[in-house]
């Protein structure tokens, strides 16, 4: 479904110098696959969310989307920037930067409209029952906490019945009942899932198959998720785990 | 010792920019940056255009409102103005690109101290309005429309709003924290 070729991408810093963020990285999804995508402090974790979902173009490699390369020709096409938006929907890591509706109900239902589907009150109703927010339905969603309001941006992703879910950090801003809620409602979802995080209390659970990205931006691991998860000199040598003299 | 006296010459501009009046000096000063710029020329260009025609705008427009309504003259401010403007953002992103600013206050603690600050604030809200960009990008299924674009805008700048004023509020508790004012 997804497949990355030779993926290179940097970024330039305020004093003109060369920040690499990822080097060389190949990878396969299939469909219906739950992937972790681990990975330190400044690895490309974001940066790779942001190129499979089409908002960064790398500078080097190539990306198949369904065997059609993305690239800035084919998110031009309007009918295919269509299904593109509509099947890969993504999770930012801070929700304050997605959410600009004026009710959590618009909010929701922005990208329904957009769709022009016929039965928009009737979604937007379901998905919020699901995620306990139906109470605030005319609240603005700013006036909402960090996990609320990324139940709200959840909501209105899987509304759209996506194909692709990317998340970046999502445990980031929610406390521990409901990150369990949250990976108790992924692991039933079927989609095609990534999720980014350097958590590893939390990967555990969160799908079958990990990428792990080195400090050096390249691809350091690709497998099994449990297995990585047990293997302690891989975890120091990603940084992903500490040991303390004592 | 370069990036010290670029520093100097472009904080002496500044005050000249900043205190002759003339419409005619300003803009053969700003010809002479424009050749001083070279090949970077038109980079610079557009960079200061975009940097200022928002707020430009807003200025101009007041202004020529009001001194209708009141019967002044105005065209002499208008331009004066908007010339000063853009020429003080073409000189800062000319120097921002041909100087080290770390090494150009490296003299002072407290000056290296406060560019690390404001750097690392500047690098933040960089990102986070990157985000607001692609977040909407990634949302936009096919168009967004004036009243989502207004939403989104408005949205936008209570964030800002709102997070400079929890930063500096934090920041200034953090520099006390390490004893930044002495008191
Ligand atoms: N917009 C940007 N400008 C400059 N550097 C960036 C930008 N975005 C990311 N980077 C840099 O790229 C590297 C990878 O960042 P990122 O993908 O955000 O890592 P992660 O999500 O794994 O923490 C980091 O060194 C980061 O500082
Ligand atoms: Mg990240």
């Amino acid at each position: 479904m997804i497949k990355l070729q030779n993926i290179s991408h940097s970024f330039t810093g305020s004093q003109n110098e060369h920040i690499p963020a990822l080097k060389k990285i190949n990878l396969e999804i299939k469909e219906k696959e739950k992937v972790v995508l681990l990975g330190t402090n400044g690895s490309g974790k974001s940066t790779l969310l942001k190129i499979l979902n089409g908002l960064i173009y790398p500078e080097d490699g190539k990306y198949f989307y369904k065997s059609r390369e993305l690239n800035r020709a084919a998110l031009k096409d309007r009918e295919f920037n269509k299904i593109f938006r509509k099947e890969v929907v993504f999770l930012f890591q801070h929700p304050d930067t997605m959410i600009f509706n004026p009710t959590v109900y618009d909010e929701i239902a922005f990208g329904l409209r957009q769709l022009k589907v016929n039965d928009v009150d009737e979604k937007v109703r379901h998905w919020s029952e699901k995620f306990s927010i139906a109470k605030y339905l005319n609240t603005p969603p700013f006036r909402l906490s960090g996990g609320e309001k990324q139940k709200v941006c959840l909501a209105a992703l899987l509304c759209l019945e996506p194909e692709v879910l990317l998340l970046d950090e999502p445990s980031a801003n929610l406390d521990p009942r409901t990150t369990g809620w949250l990976i108790d409602f992924l692991q039933e979802l079927p989609l095609t899932i990534i999720t980014a995080t350097h958590n590893l209390h939390l990967a555990r659970d969160l799908g079958e198959k990990t990428l792990v990205l080195s400090e050096h931006h390249e691809m350091f691991y690709q497998g099994d998720l449990k297995a990585f998860l047990d293997n302690k000199e891989k975890l120091i040598a990603a940084n992903l785990l500490h040991v303390n003299r004592h | 010792m370069k990036d010290k006296l670029f520093l100097l010459f472009y904080a002496a501009a500044v005050i000249v920019v900043t205190s002759y009046h003339n419409i005619m000096f300003l803009a053969g000063f700003l010809v002479v940056m424009f050749v001083l710029s070279g090949a970077q020329f038109l980079l610079l260009f557009r960079k200061a255009f975009f940097a200022v025609v928002f707020f430009n705008s807003i200025i101009s427009v007041s202004y020529l409102t009001v001194s209708l309504i009141q019967g002044h003259p105005w065209a002499q401010y208008i331009v004066l103005i908007n010339l000063r403007v853009f020429l003080l953002t073409f000189m800062g992103f000319f120097i921002i690109n041909r100087v080290n600013l770390f090494k150009a206050l490296s003299f002072s603690s407290t000056m290296t101290f406060i560019l690390v600050l404001a750097g690392s604030q500047i690098l933040t809200f960089k990102k986070i309005y990157d985000d607001f960009a692609f977040a909407l990008k990634s949302r936009v299924i096919k168009r967004a429309q004036t009243k989502d674009l207004h939403n989104y805008i408005s949205s936008m700048i209570c964030f800002f709003l709102n997070k400079s004023v929890n930063n500096s509020r934090e920041v200034t508790q953090a520099m006390r924290s390490r004893g930044f004012f002495g008191d």
